[in-house]
């Protein structure tokens, strides 16, 4: 590409020369190299941001702090908590199976003590088929027992034999007239 | 055949880079001595490069020592030994960012105010050339606040690495995570900033005339 090597280079062309002399078109590159003006253009703008640099420098207080490090050393302890990884995810693993059960048991272990919970729940079984066995003996409440005449209770064996007389004993009464077995 | 300018500083350089990885490979070997090495090393770097951000001595003083306690903490993260550098820059800047965040909520709450901001460690003394450094200094630092206020985040940022922390558009890219295609476009941007402040440019000027 041919150029007018009078042309100097414009002043985005020298910022752009400032960022990456290397990213600028063979042709401007060249024109750079061999123009003094824009070579010292180039220069001049550069040395005001060296001196940006370098008057922040001059302008910024030292500092008075000194930088604490702690006593530790970071590789021992990071080599260590590497080596026991396999532990801390297993501790890990058995707590939370651990805090799983305890919030889905259907009993709690409480500071009473598992003995005395179950004693007691034996108990309170026990009342309870007491109960069931009474209802299932009668039903109904004393009061209608009363009412229909069933509340005595006291019937003896022989008012049993009366009204359910044995089988295997002779008969009361004989009517030869009559249906019937003939005692031998 | 002596050596030029050039060399002799990229040797300088390259002794230093190498310094710098065997510090590093000791301080994660577990050596805290190493690491102090390294701070004395790089202590007034990013201590520069926090109050060129924050402009309070104090918060700068803070802000480095949180740095340096992080690197020493998380030095065994770092991948590249050789980019400990940059790797100081990029906790640097993700703590100026935590910093500007927890004063904006303490602002909310009117328990912060911007005189708090204020670095007066050198306006106290009254002494004839003392007072017109200090006069110099403040102005300076209220037009490179001013040009910076006319930049954007991304902007401001690449002005500051490149000219006052002096990294170059590679190490630019690497502490922001970005490309150097982009690093290069924002930098050319605020150039065409910075050159319209001719405050700025007036007192830079004089500066290196009084030199």
């Amino acid at each position: 590409m041919s150029f007018d090597k009078s042309v100097h280079l414009s002043e985005d062309q020298l910022l752009m020369a400032i960022v990456e002399e290397s990213d600028l078109p063979i042709s401007l590159r060249e024109h750079l190299f061999t123009c003094p003006k824009c070579r010292a253009d180039k220069v001049r703008f550069e040395q005001k941001l060296t001196q940006v640099g370098r008057m922040a420098k001059y302008y910024t207080p030292p500092s008075k702090q000194r930088i604490l490090l702690p006593e530790s050393e970071p590789r021992s302890f990071y080599l260590w908590f590497r080596g026991q990884q396999a532990a801390f995810g297993l501790a890990l693993t058995v707590a939370m199976l651990i805090l799983v059960v305890w919030w889905t048991a259907p009993f709690k272990i409480t500071p009473e003590g598992g003995v005395e919970i179950t004693a007691r729940e034996m108990q309170e079984a026990e009342s309870l088929m007491t109960e069931i066995s009474i209802l299932a003996e009668n039903a109904l409440p004393t009061v209608y027992l009363d009412i229909i005449g069933e509340s005595y209770t006291g019937f003896d064996e022989e008012f049993m034999q009366f009204i359910i007389p044995s089988i295997n004993k002779e008969p009361q009464s004989y009517d030869p007239g009559t249906k019937g077995v003939m005692p031998c | 055949m002596p050596l030029s300018d050039q060399e002799k500083h990229n040797s300088k350089a390259m002794e230093t880079a190498s310094q710098v990885t065997a510090l590093v490979n000791q301080a994660r070997a577990g050596s805290k001595s190493a690491f102090e090495q390294l701070v004395d090393l790089f202590h007034e770097d990013i201590f520069r490069m926090v109050y060129y951000r924050t402009r309070a001595r104090m918060d700068a003083e803070d802000i480095t020592q949180e740095i340096f306690l992080n690197a020493f903490k998380s030095l065994s993260k770092l991948k590249k030994v050789e980019q400990f550098r940059i790797w100081l820059f990029k906790i640097g800047l993700n703590r100026i960012r935590d910093f500007y965040r927890k004063k904006r909520v303490r602002s909310i709450f009117g328990a912060y105010s911007d005189d708090d901001n204020i670095d007066q460690s050198d306006t106290t003394n009254n002494d004839q050339p003392e007072a017109l450094n200090n006069l110099m200094k403040h102005e300076f630092w209220k037009h490179i606040g001013l040009l910076l206020e006319k930049l954007s985040r991304m902007e401001r940022e690449v002005f500051l690495l490149r000219f006052m922390d002096h990294l170059n558009i590679r190490e630019i890219s690497q502490v922001l995570k970005s490309s150097e295609s982009s690093v290069k476009t924002h930098l050319y941007r605020a150039l065409q900033k910075f050159r319209k402040e001719s405050e700025l440019i007036n007192l830079l000027k004089e500066e290196v005339t009084s030199q």
